[in-house]
């Protein structure tokens, strides 16, 4: 009898600690979760963009109106991608890469002949799925951390490879004055992707 | 009067042109240069201008680094869209800069200042004051 009762007992000790596991570890998961899309949240809020655009915008008014209201319009474009696509955690390449030419619009107007994007996607391809914004994130970092200048340009190649990976190259041009960095955008990229592997899994 | 424009957005450097004409279309701006390097080599050949509008962060360094080459006579007005640190020490030191979208009224103001008032009103910076007042500011 007493066996029996110890069995017993051991048993519900191992559930009971399996249980626990399981539970610290969805805690774990939603979490992160979590923090990610506050992360992501707070990079889509980031007033810097909005900022430098409507600094562009206000030179526009002035000595291109026309550009200008071309300018506005890609904006809003800008935004209400945003606005569709922050709850979303995959979005169709293809209109991903739709965004993205509104958003290298505003760039070329800002920076011209400093910048040169290439995107070099076949449309068998574009149907692949990807993370929002995350694209523009990189490029953004590419921006914050080279200089670019007519005689030398930023040169960001976009294309997929033969192992299927979405590359986002640019040819390195450190500042002279580097920009501080907390690495929290490459991070959030990296969370959202790893996040994704487990559900897949 | 003659006014040099340092500013690396070219858009920005137009409608500073623009602007400084609104106010007097007999003020020449007789060059707008884009980068450190680019000034560094201006400022070896052409004779100094009276005013010039440097913008702090140029696409190869920050403008500061021009004064680690060449020593400016002429008096500077600053301009940023946003830089603390920078915008506080010439809050402190007396230092004119405008932010940037830059409105008409303040340009005007500066443009007043540096056309009409006596010699040494104006504010000098060469290598040796700069330095001297980036140090102190640590």
């Amino acid at each position: 009898m007493e066996e029996i009762n110890h069995k017993l007992e051991e048993t519900i000790a191992d559930r009971t600690r399996e249980l626990t596991e399981a539970n610290t570890q969805l805690l774990k998961v939603q979490k992160e979760n979590l923090q990610s899309q506050f992360d992501v949240l707070k990079q889509q809020v980031n007033p810097h963009f909005l900022f430098n655009s409507l600094n562009v915008l206000t030179s526009l008014i002035r000595i291109e109106p026309e550009l200008a209201e071309k300018f506005t319009e890609h904006l809003s474009k800008v935004y209400r991608y945003v606005l569709e696509n922050k709850d979303n955690e995959l979005v169709k390449l293809s209109t991903e890469l739709d965004f993205l030419d509104a958003y290298l619009f505003l760039l070329n107007i800002r920076f011209m002949d400093k910048i040169r994007v290439n995107i070099n996607i076949s449309d068998q391809r574009k149907e692949a799925m990807v993370i929002p914004l995350a694209m523009q994130l990189l490029i953004e970092n590419a921006i914050k951390h080279n200089s670019m200048s007519k005689k030398s340009p930023l040169v960001i190649d976009i294309f997929v490879d033969e192992q299927c990976y979405l590359n986002i190259i640019n040819n390195l041009q450190e500042r002279e004055a580097h920009m501080t960095s907390t690495g929290v955008g490459l991070k959030n990229i990296q969370n959202r992707y790893l996040l994704l592997d487990q559900y897949i899994a | 009067m003659k006014v040099l424009i340092i500013e690396d957005e070219q858009l920005a450097a137009r409608r500073l042109e623009k602007m400084i004409k609104e106010f007097d279309p007999d003020i020449e701006v007789i060059a707008r240069l884009e980068s450190v390097s680019e000034s560094i080599e201006w400022f070896k050949k052409s004779p100094e201008p009276d005013l010039i509008f440097l913008d702090i962060h140029l696409e190869d360094n920050v403008s500061f680094a021009i004064f680690n080459v060449i020593s400016i006579q002429s008096p500077i007005v600053f301009t940023t869209a946003t830089d603390e640190l920078s915008t506080r020490i010439f809050a402190l030191r007396n230092i004119d800069y405008l932010l940037k979208p830059i409105i008409q009224k303040d340009l005007n103001r500066m443009l007043i200042k540096y056309k009409d008032f006596p010699e040494e009103e104006k504010l000098q910076i060469n290598a040796e004051t700069f330095k001297d007042f980036i140090n102190r500011n640590k």
